[in-house]
């Protein structure tokens, strides 16, 4: 029997439709699971006690409160910590990279950016505890720096090689044409850079913000072993925190299951995934948007 | 010829290396104010590079060697300490393919105003619209300076380009095949425009057009694989070349 071109066309077709089907079966199934045993947590907990409780303290005996907000304020105290420091850093290096290294000098960074990309975080939370952290604590003259700008901090380091590879790329993107046309309006390359390369590429810089903050938004083991996980609300950079991602990390494996304690991490995991889903969607419209207007 | 004593640019045994590769072979010329001068030449003569080497923007290529001189008023361009942004300023160039910022219409033409220091707002509103109504392109455009570039028609954009290069006020106009990606309508107008625009500027056109050289250039000069091989009226040029090689090209025995 002989397959026709027809055939395997057909055939292509139906195995690719599968598969870009599966990713977005596979994406509502994890949503729908969270979702629908997060929503068991509230047959014993109020919603109000868990979307505006200050304390997050399950165990505590006899009067467990299920408080997510100095949860999600350590998360967002963390992650914007780490944005702060990363965003300026990544894209200032990407910039360096596209546009001024000489080669030579290029040759040699842009391999150990990629490496750092791979460096496992239970190994960058290693070095939080060793390092960073007693040179926080030394600096500020605090006891102990085990705290939100330890995480901030180490959660940057991370994310940086995602921002600096795909913000690079972007840079690189932009048609040199662009370029040449500054130049030859007597533009110095800073100002060719800041006025025509940078909004030129600021789609793809918003992608690599977004990549590299989804990144330490989920970002678990790190924060968990190098913030302190002190569960009450933070007061600010120099407090311990314990945020979502590590909260459902520490106990779920010690909670008896079917317990309100049980599905309530369910219903803070579905929380963190609405948070990330929010910002993707808030980023795919402001790119959208600079991609037209500029 | 007489106008040695009064040109513009004048190129003075011009060398250009890429690497190990040596692209203009010692190129003289002379390049009057207030004219039309076209280079001609089939492709890979070096004509888009000498054009590109008049307003220095091969010092982006770090491969890139010039020997030889450069004068723009009788002073060198070429010079490392020379500040490389002034003569940009005011030297001006149109690319190949239109170009535009993907910004507005109106920050098109106002980026070389702003970055040359021009923060003013009503004097950039009238710099703008005056560039833009001596490219010709004010009555379709005023009403929506705000719009994208990017919407514009192909010879739209072109013309966009010139007005933003001629709002810095440059007093040469380098121009790399302004017309190739355009239509015939859209060339016609940018050739319209040249002839206006000649009156005030010193321009260097780069053409694969040789209609389009005899229709707008005054001088025309014939380069052939890194040569300048002859320079002259576009008359003698055209009509009365000296050089067999010239003879065969303006011909179209080759090309």
């Amino acid at each position: 029997m002989k397959i026709t071109a027809q055939q395997t066309d057909r055939l292509a077709a139906i195995v690719f439709k599968t598969a870009g089907w599966l990713s977005v079966v596979v994406l509502l199934s994890i949503f729908s699971m969270l979702l629908f045993n997060g929503a068991k947590a509230f047959r014993t907990i109020s919603p109000v006690d868990f979307f505006f409780g200050l304390n997050w303290n399950p165990a505590a005996y006899g009067q467990p409160k299920f408080g997510i907000l100095s949860l999600i304020f350590s998360t967002l105290l963390v992650t914007l910590g780490a944005m702060l420091i990363a965003v300026p850093l990544g894209i200032g290096t990407a910039a360096y990279m596209a546009v001024f290294a000489p080669r030579r000098v290029y040759r040699l960074i842009k391999p150990v950016i990629e490496l750092f990309a791979g460096v496992p975080s239970v190994a960058v939370g290693f070095a939080g505890i060793t390092v960073v952290a007693p040179a926080i604590a030394w600096v500020f003259g605090l006891n102990n720096g085990l705290n939100a700008l330890n995480g901030a901090f180490l959660l940057a380091l991370m994310s940086l090689p995602t921002i600096i590879i795909v913000a690079e790329e972007a840079i690189r993107a932009v048609p040199p044409t662009f370029q040449e046309a500054s130049y030859a309006l007597g533009a110095t390359p800073q100002k060719t850079l800041w006025h025509v390369t940078l909004p030129a590429a600021m789609s793809g810089i918003l992608a690599a913000v977004m990549l590299g903050m989804g990144r330490a938004l989920g970002e678990t083991m790190t924060v968990l072993m190098a913030t302190g996980n002190a569960s009450a609300f933070p007061g600010g950079f120099f407090d311990s925190v314990r945020t979502m991602t590590a909260t459902i990390a520490i106990e779920l494996g010690e909670t008896a299951q079917g317990t309100a304690h049980y599905y309530v991490l369910f219903a803070v995991g579905a929380v963190l995934f609405g948070i990330s889903l929010t910002i993707n969607i808030i980023s795919e419209k402001i790119a959208r948007r600079f991609r037209y207007k500029i | 010829m007489k106008e040695t004593t009064q040109s513009k640019l004048e190129i003075r045994n011009l060398h250009l290396h890429f690497g190990k590769k040596e692209i203009l072979k010692g190129i003289s010329l002379h390049v009057p104010d207030k004219a039309i001068t076209a280079l001609i030449g089939p492709s890979g003569c070096g004509k888009s590079t000498l054009l590109r080497s008049l307003n220095r923007l091969h010092d982006l290529n770090p491969d890139a060697r010039l020997k030889g001189n450069i004068l723009l008023d009788g002073k060198s361009i070429l010079e490392k300490k020379k500040d490389v942004t002034d003569i940009r300023r005011r030297i001006g160039m149109v690319f190949q393919k239109p170009n535009p910022f993907p910004k507005t219409i109106f920050e098109n033409v106002a980026y070389g105003l702003k970055i040359n220091g021009l923060h003013h707002t009503e004097r950039l509103r009238e710099r703008v619209e005056h560039a833009l109504r001596e490219s010709f392109l004010w009555e379709e455009v005023h009403d929506q300076l705000d719009e994208p570039a990017l919407e514009l028609s192909g010879g739209q954009q072109q013309r966009l380009c010139i007005a933003r290069a001629i709002a810095v006020e440059p007093e040469v106009l380098l121009m790399d095949e302004p017309c190739s990606a355009l239509d015939p309508i859209s060339t016609d107008k940018i050739e319209h425009l040249m002839l206006r625009l000649r009156e005030r500027f010193c321009i260097v056109i780069v053409t694969h057009n040789m209609q389009q050289a005899q229709r707008v250039a005054d001088f025309t000069a014939f380069m052939y694989l890194g040569n300048l091989i002859e320079h002259g009226t576009t008359a003698e040029i055209f009509e009365n070349p000296q050089q067999e090689l010239t003879k065969n090209y303006v011909s179209g025995n080759f090309g």
